[in-house]
């Protein structure tokens, strides 16, 4: 059953995204989904925040360059029923976990400093607790990673 | 449902077999996929193999020049590449490169109020994007503003992000990755050249040689994400430049602390890594290289 839903999610990414892409399915699904209720003015927007399809069972894995002395917020989203979101800060080099956001019951967003820039693995998952067997095997929802960022002297 | 979903994608495949040709482009096709039945079972099996990749993220090239000339670095006359070389390139590779060049340039040229020239780089950059396989559409309503906005630093400044944003989300999602690679590479490449042509000595206690040796992280991503793409003849092509660049980066000297996570007055706060020191050797050595890298790139 899996193996049937990883060929569906990659049948709909290789038949999709050529014409309707990230960008009408997922790309700025950051700017647009529930992201934006974690929008701070007194933040700019980081311009690695992205939008991207994810299935449940995946993993998506971004590897971001984090400046340091700034305070950053990532906050993450997807649509109603595929929440909540799992994900976790791993330190590049050493793959040591920085932060998990089960430890905080989930929460969709983590404000942080950054002393020293890095390289920051970001791991993200959708675990789809009030989706039916039905919504998981058939939808493949948009996950939105929203980075701002303000500079800091920590 | 099921019958839903499978009329959906037999929808989308006909879709695509339009797409696919409404993309392509003739005559390059080491940067463009032409579209091929018989490979469909293998390119499932690459998009899983995808699907559990890591996706190599980069600022962009007007966060990277504002982060440099944010600071008491000012604007340098003549660094910037004759916007009427634009159509001089030929090739894939080079017309690539060099869109990242203009792209570097574009951000530089806003964030300096310089918007008449912003304009003629703007063009440039959807002149260019265009022989890349980039849709020109994303640029006519922010070609619009951009002529509205002249006036305006500020708005040139967010339009050139805007422009580099809508285009390498367009080669994302129409699997042009390879061509974003080296669009990157053109555009990083010109990043450094600007700020190291700027400044005409080293001097150890400016901050500007700290936030030089920081360029290792994206450029780390930059790599990795060549190196994904390695396969693809353009990709390949500009390795060697990469190999150079790493070369002057790997002499950097390396001081390692544990990375730390503490709370600060209730704020989470990331400690310690890894902290690269730029000399005054390292310096000349690097600027040496970037402008080598860069002429090999722009001359025609």
């Amino acid at each position: 059953m899996k193996y049937i839903r990883k060929i569906q999610v990659s049948l709909l990414l290789v038949l999709a995204l050529p014409v309707l892409g990230y960008g009408q399915f997922c790309g700025d699904f950051q700017k647009v989904g529930d992201c934006r209720k974690d929008l701070v003015p007194s933040y700019r927007y980081y311009n690695q925040s992205r939008g991207d399809m994810i299935g449940v069972g995946y993993t998506i894995k971004y590897n971001v360059v984090f400046y340091g002395d700034r305070d950053y917020i990532i906050s993450f989203c997807t649509i109603k029923n595929f929440y909540p979101v799992h994900f976790k800060l791993v330190d590049e080099i050493s793959e040591e976990v920085l932060y998990d956001n089960e430890e905080d019951d989930y929460t969709e967003s983590i404000g942080f400093g950054v002393e020293k820039t890095k390289l920051i693995l970001i791991e993200v998952e959708v675990l789809a607790r009030k989706a039916s067997d039905k919504e998981i095997e058939e939808q493949y929802p948009c996950l939105g990673m929203l980075i701002q960022f303000k500079e800091d002297k920590l | 449902m099921k019958f839903k979903i499978v009329t959906f994608l037999f929808i989308l495949g006909i879709i695509h077999s339009f797409s696919a040709c409404k993309f392509s482009k003739s005559g390059e096709g080491e940067l463009t996929g032409s579209p091929d039945d018989s490979s469909t079972f293998e390119t499932l099996k690459e998009d899983l193999e995808i699907l559990n990749n890591i996706l190599y993220l980069l600022p962009s090239p007007g966060e990277i020049v504002e982060g440099f000339f944010n600071s008491d670095l000012e604007y340098k006359q003549g660094l910037v590449n004759s916007v009427e070389k634009k159509d001089s390139y030929l090739g894939s590779r080079s017309q690539a490169l060099n869109l990242g060049v203009y792209v570097t340039d574009l951000a530089y040229l806003a964030k300096f109020g310089l918007t008449g020239e912003s304009v003629d780089y703007f063009e440039a950059v959807r002149s260019l994007s265009t022989q890349v396989g980039v849709s020109t559409e994303i640029f006519e309503s922010l070609m619009d503003r951009a002529r509205t906005n002249i006036s305006d630093p500020d708005s040139m400044v967010l339009i050139s992000n805007e422009a580099c944003n809508e285009m390498f989300a367009f080669l994302e999602t129409s699997k042009k990755e390879s061509i974003l690679a080296v669009i990157s590479a053109g555009a990083y490449i010109e990043s450094l050249y600007l700020v190291l042509e700027t400044e005409e000595e080293f001097m150890e206690d400016d901050p500007i040689f700290a936030r030089i040796s920081e360029m290792k992280y994206p450029f780390e991503n930059l790599f990795s994400m060549a190196k994904v793409y390695g396969d693809d003849e353009n990709v390949a092509g500009i390795i060697k430049y990469l190999n150079l660049i790493n070369q002057t980066f790997e002499q950097l000297a390396v001081d390692e602390t544990e990375t730390t996570v503490t709370k600060k007055e209730g704020k989470l706060v990331i400690g310690g890594g890894t902290e690269f020191t730029l000399t005054a050797e390292n310096f000349k050595e690097m600027k040496s290289a970037i402008r080598s890298i860069r002429t090999e790139i722009t001359t025609i």
